[in-house]
């Protein structure tokens, strides 16, 4: 098995980035400020009141912050720079030198991120979580609710890397690539419910956004967090949605490597 | 059967044509030319487990291009490669396992990882077992001393550091072929002998096959067996380097100081100077080696010039493949006398 490689490759992502400290403290601070800023917002969206009506009910500031928090727990893994990496690696001519190793390219993209994900939780999620515990009331899950935010969660980061990485294809048809990046970002801002959370949206956008996988990320395993997702069925449709996002994704990163190889122009030499 | 089998291989590039200007480049945002390039046109060779062989041409001529399809990174646009059988761009992953490669632009470690670090990476890359490993490191380690840079990070090796760590990433796994392009560029002589010392090392001991490209025409006099020769992606001569030199690379050049001012005569025509050129006190000479040597054109010249200096300069390898590739077109067009 090819277990020990996947393992070195990641930890190497991982040491690499041990060896730029300056970077640990800035990400935190990054983090920091935007959740400080989301939880005042909110606070003053709130008012007085301390309840808001929105499409799953009567939701408390306490329910909001709690999202906000969560939010930002998922984004230091969902953010990654995997359309970056592709695209530099495709202009630059770099993309060789992984071709001629005894290893799928996605696997390599995917061990990097990994690493760098590794690296962010221990330097970012831990005294993101600590901060925010301390701070603000932070809601629990039941065990229950934990236990299926946990795994969906896990699919939602898979099916995120497998969007970044397909779109990151289209490197090898366009070279560069970094503002479909920015376009990207801002559809999942909008509609995985990492700002605001669907549940105040209009009735078109939320329709809109069951076409889009992006919620299955952030929104729904947030719901499903608070409790807001409760019956196995609910789960269930969650969960199946997330595998079929993953293998149409997967079927279609397949379909567009065995494009992109035949196309590929080493550059530089 | 051979380990390297290549028939009328051809790779086609399209090519963007650009043009200068303010609305050229705004009608290119909505409408784009493309020119077709042929990198490499028709090329056929088998190459046998256990040679070395150069491929040499010009910047421009296809020779990465080949390798690159030898490797299984690009795939032709006709033709085929088979490699120990193989079709390497269909089992990139399967072929990736069995060769090594060093491209000299390009570095295939990690760029911030300790040298030491990234090798044992490649021990995991190729499931190397652990005491071949050890077993090659110590004996890579020492012909290409690694041991003085070997906990410092890819990215700040001086270049003929990172190019012995290369080479010795591409040959841990004891591939059968190794292809190596241009793994001397830009290198000092002492490095440069260490890495010929080692290419010529494994290919001894362990029989591996080498496909090396370069410009300096001493790698390929102290390695290769073979030489292959391409320009504008075709290939030009295949066969061994004596024959190539005596065929191609006989002229030589001779330059000259005087005092007097140097009048051609036509006793040297007779003798075998092909050509002269005198720009003030500075004459060179063009002569075949084969017809006639330098001493006795010096001889001529100093019984009746005084000279100040002079120096002999043998064929290099850009001027060998010059004549190559004017012997070619000789074969369409009437031979032109040459001129004093």
């Amino acid at each position: 098995m090819r277990i020990a490689l996947y393992r070195e490759m990641t930890m190497n992502a991982f040491r690499t980035h041990l060896a730029f400290r300056a970077e640990v403290l800035l990400f935190l601070f990054g983090q920091l400020f935007k959740i400080f800023v989301q939880v005042y917002i909110w606070h003053a969206l709130f008012g007085d009141s301390g309840q808001l009506a929105s499409q799953a009910g009567s939701i408390s500031i306490q329910e909001m912050i709690t999202y906000v928090v969560i939010s930002s727990v998922i984004s230091v893994f969902a953010t990654n720079d995997v359309i970056f990496k592709v695209s530099s690696k495709v202009s630059s001519g770099e993309i060789a030198m992984d071709l001629i190793k005894p290893m799928s390219f996605r696997s390599v993209v995917f061990c990097q991120t990994f690493g760098t994900n590794m690296y962010r939780m221990l330097f970012e999620l831990v005294p993101l979580v600590i901060v925010s515990l301390l701070f603000f009331h932070v809601q629990l899950p039941s065990l229950a609710s934990g236990i299926a935010f946990l795994i969906l969660v896990f699919n939602g980061l898979i099916l995120n890397f497998l969007i970044t990485y397909t779109i990151g294809l289209i490197a090898f048809w366009y070279i560069l690539i970094w503002q479909i990046n920015t376009v990207l970002n801002g559809l999942i801002r909008l509609f995985s419910g990492a700002f605001i959370p669907i549940w105040f949206f209009s009735d078109s956008l939320v329709q809109f956004s069951y076409f889009l996988p992006f919620r299955l990320i952030y929104y729904e395993p947030i719901s499903v967090y608070l409790g807001k997702v409760t019956g196995w069925q609910e789960l269930l449709a969650i969960v199946l949605q997330q595998v079929a996002w993953i293998v149409g994704f997967l079927l279609l990163q397949r379909w567009m490597w065995s494009k992109a190889v035949r196309r590929l122009v080493a550059q530089g030499g | 059967m051979p380990l390297i089998e290549v028939q009328n291989l051809r790779k086609e590039f399209k090519r963007q044509k650009r043009r200068d200007g303010f609305w050229p480049l705004m009608k290119s945002l909505v409408y784009r030319e493309y020119e077709q390039k042929v990198a490499v046109e028709d090329i056929s060779f088998t190459i046998d487990q256990g040679e070395i062989v150069g491929y040499i041409g010009p910047n421009g001529a296809g020779k990465s291009t080949t390798i690159k399809m030898m490797v299984g990174i690009l795939v032709p646009t006709s033709g085929a490669v088979h490699v120990n059988g193989l079709v390497p761009f269909e089992n990139r992953i399967k072929n990736a396992r069995r060769i090594g490669a060093v491209f000299g632009q390009k570095s295939q470690l990690w760029w911030d990882t300790p040298v030491i670090e990234s090798l044992r990476l490649t021990k995991y890359m190729y499931d190397i077992p652990e005491d071949r490993y050890q077993q090659n490191m110590a004996l890579f380690g020492d012909i290409l001393g690694l041991d003085e840079f070997k906990n410092v990070a890819v990215r700040s090796l001086s270049l003929g550091q990172r190019m012995r760590a290369d080479l010795c990433a591409a040959l841990l796994h004891d591939p059968d072929i190794v292809y190596l392009d241009e793994p001397t560029i830009g290198l000092d002589v002492v490095v440069k002998e260490r890495i010929r010392e080692f290419i010529r090392e494994i290919n001894r001991e362990r029989g591996t096959t080498v496909i090396l490209t370069t410009h300096d025409m001493s790698d390929i006099e102290k390695l290769c067996s073979r030489v292959m020769v391409v320009d504008h992606g075709k290939l030009m001569y295949d066969g061994n380097l004596t024959t190539l030199k005596n065929d191609y690379g006989n002229m030589e050049t001779m330059e000259l100081d005087t005092e007097e001012v140097f009048v051609m005569d036509d006793a040297l025509l007779r003798m075998g100077i092909t050509s002269s050129q005198t720009e003030e006190a500075r004459t060179q000479l063009v002569y075949d080696k084969k017809n006639i040597n330098s001493s006795a054109v010096i001889k001529w010249i100093m019984d009746r010039y005084s000279v100040r200096d002079f120096k002999v300069k043998e064929t290099e390898i850009e001027e060998i493949i010059r004549n190559l590739y004017a012997g070619f077109s000789q074969e369409e067009r009437p031979r032109q006398e040459v001129m004093a």
